[in-house]
């Protein structure tokens, strides 16, 4: 059940990395916009279904579905790494290291902002009961 | 559109197990297994970026397995949580994971230009 779970989490991240992949595209921009959006929105998405989100599902099986199925494969650090090289390698280096560096700090800033959004979410329906 | 859906989705799926596999086996109080998943597949990715032209095999390796393979949200989330526990080992993770993943996309990608 768990190997079905994460597989179809998997299946549906890929594929939904790679349609806003190709609804982002723009042919002559130089900045890998689409794959920081996919990566900041992940990260995001992640900080709050730890906190809050998983409480929801409960079932073990569906939260690893969900985690480390659909949410770690709709996020890439792969394609991250390879679009620096492809940037340095076209002679575009400022642009790498914008890319870099902005990556790096709002990823951070994406899972603690969704982590307290989710804390947030927690404290309310607890003040409600 | 519709077939390199599917070999995206068939990627993806593979791409997920085989990082559940290793970080369940990897994972302790430092996350090993995500970070040889993440430096492993941006080598790979590198190497085949080089390549063009094979659409479906593109989507189902590179799109598909690589991308699902390699993990940024659960990296930033370690981070998170490493640098409540233990702040030497966040500062470790941090420098091992960005530079070894740059180094590896890279040599990647010189390795498949030479050849």
């Amino acid at each position: 059940m768990k190997i079905a779970a994460i597989a179809a989490g998997g299946m549906i991240g890929a594929v939904l990395r790679f349609w806003i992949g190709i609804l982002l595209y723009q042919p002559h921009a130089q900045f890998p916009f689409p794959t920081l959006m996919i990566n900041l929105i992940g990260s995001f998405i992640l900080g709050w279904f730890i906190v809050h989100g998983s409480q929801l599902v409960k079932n073990k099986t569906l939260v690893l579905g969900i985690q480390t199925g659909f949410l770690g494969s709709f996020t890439t650090f792969s394609t991250f790494n390879a679009e620096i090289v492809l940037l340095i390698d076209h002679g575009l280096y400022s642009v790498a290291i914008q890319y870099f560096l902005i990556s790096a700090a709002m990823g951070i800033g994406a899972v603690l902002l969704g982590m307290k959004y989710g804390s947030v979410l927690l404290r309310k329906e607890g003040a409600e009961q | 559109m519709i077939l390199s859906s599917i070999a995206v989705a068939a990627g993806g799926a593979a791409g997920a197990l085989a990082r559940y596999f290793v970080s369940q086996r990897l994972n302790r109080e430092f996350p090993w297994g995500t970070f040889y998943v993440n430096i492993f597949g941006s080598f790979l990715l590198g190497w085949y970026v080089t390549n063009e032209g094979r659409d479906i095999l593109d989507s189902l390796y590179a799109a598909g397995f690589l991308g699902a393979l390699t993990t940024f949200s659960t990296l930033q989330f370690e981070i998170v949580t490493l640098y409540k526990k233990d702040k030497r080992k966040v500062l470790l993770y941090l420098v091992l994971t960005y530079t070894l993943g740059l180094i590896a996309a890279w040599t990647g990608f010189l390795a498949a230009a030479k050849i």
